[in-house]
């Protein structure tokens, strides 16, 4: 008896060879014609719903459902980052505050739009609200237009009404007669930080004792919980056989390739060992599957670590000068110190200097003075170039500031996991090295690159770099490649070519994968099924 | 060979699952088959 498929073979067969014998010269042989390939077309439509039918239940009958839920494991790690983040020693309260995330994205105005200009402005008032320190309209005192701009913002903002359109009017209208609106802006918000610092330090030391009280750590004991969880998330969002169906089922991975008579199966396990395996030995090939999750972890590690070489590189050119290390860091630091407490010195200066000449154009506004108009006019631009100054004499300051933060922390034991936990510390800094190293003048990709590079610097189980007094990248190459051939997983220097990093790690994860399928309960060949069915799908929505 | 065929056209779980993958294309094929081989006919003219 022919099964379905035989049946059909010979079906279509016989039913062309009826077709082609048709006469078709005639308008009624036409009309037969076609009456009879609709009568053709209507039994196989059905034979395909029918077949499609059945493909469903049966690749759906395959799938092994995703039952992991890594949400509350995930608000764990939220929380104890959250109480890393206040405990941090490294950084003080402006970063705590997160006034220097705020006031990065203020520095970096060129590429915002003016309603992210007010969230950036709202969000640093609620600060200062937070802290009780919250500033008045005559605080917005660095040039007459900060003031006359602030003052109808803060007017909005306490009206509650949230309507902000009479404000671009006003922005519009200044921003031609001082075009570094937005800078000046910024250093009012430094000045403002500094003049309320005890309100901030106070408030974040209570914030800290409320941490510690409620969560019963300290920054110590927050690390070691964190590893730990850290530890777990990583194991529960390891890629599982669930993952594996999925990525195969959109053509992420070529299923074709994980057949055990594949050609490039056989070669990814061969290329990998040095001496030939017994793959029938489960013990030895447990030890080995092993091994190369190890090696995976460590390889995708490598791959962060050569993505933000450039980071680390521009920091120890910026920052470590080869031969005088112990000189800079003995003499650099009081050296540095003084430099720092010179150019606050100027700024406070500059600032008196600054208020006061903006006290006779602002009170103006409220006194009917009849002062001739070209006075004011004098006095205003004088105040610009008295703010375009300070602005100058700021960027100095900052980089001062962190030279100073990072002369205090290097040493001869400074690791790469160091550097990265003190960009990790600096927002502002870190952002601030991306633009610069990787040429990025797109906020978006900055904060993409930052988010990574976070990601990276906070996962508690990195193992190279905890170790790596900044080597460089060969180095690193060279200590995975030894380890790793002790254990008779054959890597080579090309392996760990950074352009070739991405192809050896789907290398390994084709292995993890094989042994994912093989300790399941489907076998590549479903996943196959499951792949196919799919692509119907695909080809039916397309129709 | 109709009640054999009818007995043969639902019983799919006999097919391997490369066969059932084959199946489908050739059902899909022969639909192509049929719609590139229609005729087109003309209303007017006459039955020549």
């Amino acid at each position: 008896m022919p099964n379905f498929l035989q049946f059909i073979e010979e079906d279509v067969q016989s039913k062309k060879t009826l077709l082609s014998a048709m006469p078709t010269s005639t308008k009624t042989n036409k009309r037969k014609y076609n009456e009879k390939i609709a009568s053709f077309q209507e039994k196989y439509e059905e034979y395909r719903v029918a077949i499609k039918k059945y493909l469903d239940l049966k690749s759906k009958s395959f799938h092994i459902n995703d039952t992991r839920n890594p949400n509350e494991i995930n608000e764990k790690v939220a929380s104890l980052e959250n109480i890393k983040f206040i405990l941090n020693p490294t950084n003080g309260y402006f970063e705590k505050m997160g006034f220097d995330t705020l006031l990065y994205q203020m520095s970096n105005y060129q590429d915002l739009k003016f309603s992210c200009l007010k969230d950036i402005i709202n969000a640093l008032l609620d600060k200062f609200d937070m802290a009780a320190a919250r500033p008045k309209k005559e605080n917005f005192d660095y040039t007459y237009y900060i003031n006359e701009f602030m003052s109808s913002f803060l007017d909005i903002r306490h009206s509650g009404s949230n309507n902000y359109d009479q404000l671009t009017e006003i922005f519009e209208k200044i921003y031609w007669e001082s075009p570094e609106l937005i800078k000046h802006l910024e250093l009012n918000f430094r000045k403002l930080i500094k003049k309320n610092e005890k309100k901030f330090i106070d408030y974040i030391s209570k914030l800290q004792s409320d941490i510690k009280v409620r969560s019963g750590l300290s920054y110590e004991s927050c690390l070691e919980k964190l590893l730990v969880t850290y530890r777990e998330l990583n194991s529960l969002c390891k890629e599982n056989i669930s993952d594996v169906i999925c990525l195969a089922k959109d053509g992420t991975i070529d299923i074709n390739n994980y057949f055990e008579d594949s050609k490039i199966r056989s070669t990814t396990f061969s290329d990998l060992l040095i001496d030939p395996l017994n793959m029938s030995d489960e013990i030895t090939l447990n030890k080995f599957y092993d091994n190369i999750e190890k090696l995976t972890s460590n390889v995708e590690e490598f791959a962060n670590y050569v993505k933000f070489s450039p980071l680390i590189i521009d920091f120890k050119n910026r920052y470590l000068k080869q031969g005088t290390q112990d000189s800079v860091q003995s003499k650099g630091r009081s050296k540095n110190n003084s430099a720092l407490k010179e150019i606050e010195s100027k700024i406070s200066k500059a600032e008196k200097k600054l208020s006061k000449l903006n006290k006779k154009v602002i009170n103006y506004k409220f006194l009917n003075f009849n002062k001739k108009d070209n006075n004011q006019k004098d006095t205003k631009f004088e105040s610009i170039k008295l703010a375009n100054e300070l602005s100058v004499l700021y960027d100095t300051y900052n980089e001062e500031y962190f030279k100073e933060v990072v002369l205090s922390k290097v040493s001869e034991t400074f690791t790469v996991t160091d550097l990265l936990y003190l960009y990790y510390s600096f927002d502002f800094y870190k952002k601030t090295a991306i633009k610069r190293v990787y040429e990025v003048n797109n906020y978006d990709e900055i904060v993409k690159y930052s988010d990574s590079f976070d990601l990276f610097a906070l996962n508690p189980t990195n193992v190279i770099v905890c170790a790596a007094a900044l080597y460089n990248e060969e180095n690193i190459a060279r200590v995975i490649i030894n380890k790793y051939r002790l254990l008779n997983i054959n890597i080579t220097e090309e392996d760990l070519n950074p352009e070739d990093l991405n192809t050896f790690l789907e290398k390994l994860k084709l292995i993890i994968r094989v042994r994912e399928i093989e300790n399941s309960s489907i076998s590549v060949e479903k996943i196959w099924f499951i792949r196919e069915v799919n692509k119907i799908d695909i080809a039916n929505s397309a129709e | 060979m109709k009640n054999k065929t009818k007995k043969a056209d639902f019983d799919l779980s006999i097919l391997k699952l490369s066969e059932l993958i084959s199946l489908n294309e050739k059902v899909v094929g022969f639909q192509q088959y049929l719609e590139e081989n229609k005729l087109e006919t003309e209303n007017k003219g006459e039955d020549v």
